[in-house]
């Protein structure tokens, strides 16, 4: 939907105005509409996608490269490490050895196509990094896809037996997510097909609402056994991942490592998903870049910091944000929407398709509908069909090698020849907001907001 | 083998030829092991000292051996059973047989909270009491217990069948799906989206079957069966009222 806020103008208020009409700055029409629209629905909105409102990002964040007091490498000529290695704290057998630090993030096979999850799976594998299976359960051809498969237990517990669990090459115990920290999945009933139903054991057609709350343990303590019993059932063949929505990062960061994760993910509030309480997107959790340096200094005030390894997601959509991200703390990060747009969502083809949701291309957030005019987010055949995986695997591929490269040569270009060597000291902000956040200095300062100066 | 405090006893129905392992001395993932080698080539086992401790038994597959636990048992006992036979002779900690795909758990005691908690098929039987939230998000299998069930059982279910022959607590098969609870005796209240519906003469031939099976007697009280009534498997205004307090 597009936004229905026009431009100010030249107008001393600073305030909309429009052919002599003034707009109220507390009712608008983007207020008024949300009224209205909830009168008619009688329940919260529902929608996919990310959130609907601007927040201090990585992207305010900027690095300090090499000039007399560093010496930088050649960027296009010197070589810069990329290789991550996650999961090796508790010395299962297979840790996650990614040729790259960005995978692909939990994204359930129901709230993407069959073909959507093959083509991220073949993206991955031909990069050397990882997917996620997301909550829906172990999708064959996603497995057949992806040489490296994290398996996500979720408290609802989608297929969840020795045997799948024993076909996974790391296990992540899911936490809550980023776009809706505290309450459960959804998947609209258009979208819950015949397989979808089947993999979830469900009712054909239901409004699916997952659980929250893990059926069998629910604090640190019992988490610790948990995790044990995981590790016994697969032999401590892999690594184990707890994942999180960025809340109070200090404290849960803090207990996923007590209770023995190998690697904690945390994911910001721009985390999206495949549909949610829309209210919940905007008024739930914390920005990555502000989760960033608090789970890194969570872990190393355990003096666990490069022992549990720390991944990020939420928003993560060029290398700049990935470098960002790296230097901040993070041993990788995941991605999630950027990889389905480089897929095709919101691209501009089907345009009639996009219409017929009321919306268009750049500002489809319809994943909800099931209606995916470019096939990504649907369980139509016909739709589906729109996806041609080599193609999709393709473009994603390209898009991974362009994050990586621009990861590289800002690593390059700061003097570090390993990505996993950019440290926070390499950053500055460019607000006041993002600097007390990132706990960097303001650009041009010593001051970080909230903290003694640093020289 | 060491003389253990559960060695002195007799426990009835463990046969005298089991094969023992004492789990004194091994923690979780040597017993494990240890347990995994002994199942693979003996047909019956008997575990001295469980002494409580958990994750006892994890991940045991099909044509393992019958495995006696003589004592009771921690959290997740039996957990990712994938078609082993386990008798606990004692009470069971949480999670009892969670994610069990195929198998039999039998628990000559009472069960903590979650027993079968996602379990996709196979059956456990509880002779005693069984915790709250006993079979929440099961997707399969059967759970029979001979006493009382505990509040909010039978949570989410998907499929399967939850049988408790004793009473349960609040919160009866709150927002389930297509899960079926039989229960005899006294129910402190339903859950959300839980009706009650007739038995039919299926039904009455699977529990005759299930608990004969399991050695239960029929209760002396009359089944009631529970179900999901489905009013909050689709978002419908007209319904709002009932969302709005769950």
């Amino acid at each position: 939907m597009s936004s229905p806020h026009g431009s100010a103008g030249d107008n001393p208020t600073g305030r909309p105005e429009y052919g002599g009409m003034r707009e109220s700055p507390l009712w608008d029409r983007y207020t008024i509409e949300e009224i209205q629209a909830k009168a008619q629905l009688g329940r919260y909105r529902i929608s996919g996608f990310s959130l609907h409102r601007r927040i201090p990002r990585l992207d305010d964040l900027v690095f300090l490269p090499a000039a007399m007091t560093r010496l930088p490498l050649e960027g296009y000529r010197e070589s810069c490490e990329t290789k991550t290695v996650l999961g090796a704290r508790h010395g299962c057998a297979k840790p996650i050895e990614l040729s790259v630090p960005v995978y692909i993030t939990s994204m359930s096979f129901g709230a993407l196509s069959w073909n959507a999850k093959a083509a991220l799976g073949r993206a991955a594998s031909a990069i050397g990094t990882c997917t996620c299976t997301g909550e829906g359960g172990m999708l064959a051809e996603e497995r057949e896809e992806s040489s490296l498969l994290v398996y996500q237990m979720t408290p609802s517990r989608y297929m969840l037996d020795l045997e799948h669990l024993r076909r996974a090459d790391a296990i992540e115990v899911a936490m809550g997510q980023g776009a809706k920290p505290g309450t459960g999945g959804l998947l609209p009933g258009a979208k819950v097909a015949d397989r979808v139903a089947e993999m979830r054991t469900l009712p054909k057609g239901i409004d699916q609402r997952s659980a929250v709350r893990h059926p069998d343990f629910l604090g640190a303590d019992d988490m610790e056994v948990k995790l044990e019993e995981l590790r016994i059932a697969t032999d401590n063949q892999v690594p184990i991942f707890v994942k999180m929505p960025a809340t109070r990062v200090r404290e849960d960061v803090k207990m996923a490592a007590k209770a023995g994760a190998d690697v904690i993910v945390v994911d910001g509030m721009e985390g999206a998903t495949g549909a949610s309480p829309e209210f919940l997107l905007d008024h739930t959790g914390i920005p990555t870049v502000a989760a960033v340096a608090t789970a890194r200094e969570a872990l190393e005030e355990m003096g666990l910091y490069g022992e549990v390894n720390l991944v990020v997601s939420g928003g993560i959509g060029s290398g700049a944000d990935a470098a960002k991200a790296l230097a901040l703390g993070a041993d990788a990060v995941a991605i999630g929407t950027a990889a389905l747009i480089a897929l095709n969502c919101n691209a501009p083809i089907y345009q009639d398709d996009y219409a017929r949701l009321g919306t268009a291309p750049g500002f489809c957030h319809h994943c909800h509908t099931g209606l995916c005019p470019v096939g990504i987010t649907t369980q139509e055949p016909d739709l589906v069909a729109r996806l041609d995986i080599q193609a999709a695997a393709d473009r994603v591929e390209n898009f991974i090698n362009a994050m990586v490269l621009e990861m590289t040569l800002m690593a390059k270009a700061c003097g570090k020849s390993n990505v996993h060597n950019l440290e926070s000291e390499d950053l500055r902000a460019l607000t006041i907001e993002a600097a007390a956040m990132a706990h960097v200095p303001l650009a041009g300062t010593d001051w970080i907001p909230g903290r003694e100066a640093r020289r | 083998m060491n003389r253990s405090d559960s060695a002195v006893r007799t426990w009835p129905g463990v046969p005298a030829d089991a094969v023992h392992l004492d789990a004194d001395g091994l923690d979780a993932r040597e017993f494990n092991r240890k347990l995994q080698e002994l199942a693979q080539v003996h047909d019956l086992l008997a575990v001295d000292n469980p002494r409580a401790r958990h994750n006892l038994g994890i991940g045991l597959e099909t044509g393992a051996a019958h495995i006696h636990f003589l004592g009771s048992v921690g959290y997740y006992c039996g957990g990712f059973n994938a078609g082993a036979e386990i008798t606990v002779h004692g009470n069971a900690g949480w999670g009892l047989g969670e994610a069990m795909a195929a198998g039999q758990i039998t628990v000559r005691g009472s069960t903590a909270w979650s027993a079968g908690a996602g379990m996709r098929g196979g059956t456990i039987v509880i002779t005693g009491d069984a915790g709250p939230r006993t079979g929440i998000a099961m997707k399969g299998g059967n759970i029979l217990v001979a006493g009382t069930v505990g509040f909010m059982s039978g949570f989410m279910a998907h499929q399967g069948k939850l049988v408790a022959l004793g009473g349960a607590g609040d919160a009866l098969g709150a927002s389930m799906y297509e899960g079926r609870i039989f229960v005899a005796g006294p129910v402190a209240g339903l859950g959300a989206d839980a009706i009650e519906r007739d038995l039919d003469g299926v039904d009455l031939e699977e529990l005759r079957r299930d608990l004969a099976q399991a050695g239960l007697a029929w209760p002396a009280q009359p089944l009631h069966k529970i179900e999901a009534e489905g009013r909050l498997w689709y978002f419908d205004k007209h319904d709002a009222r009932i969302w709005r307090n769950i």
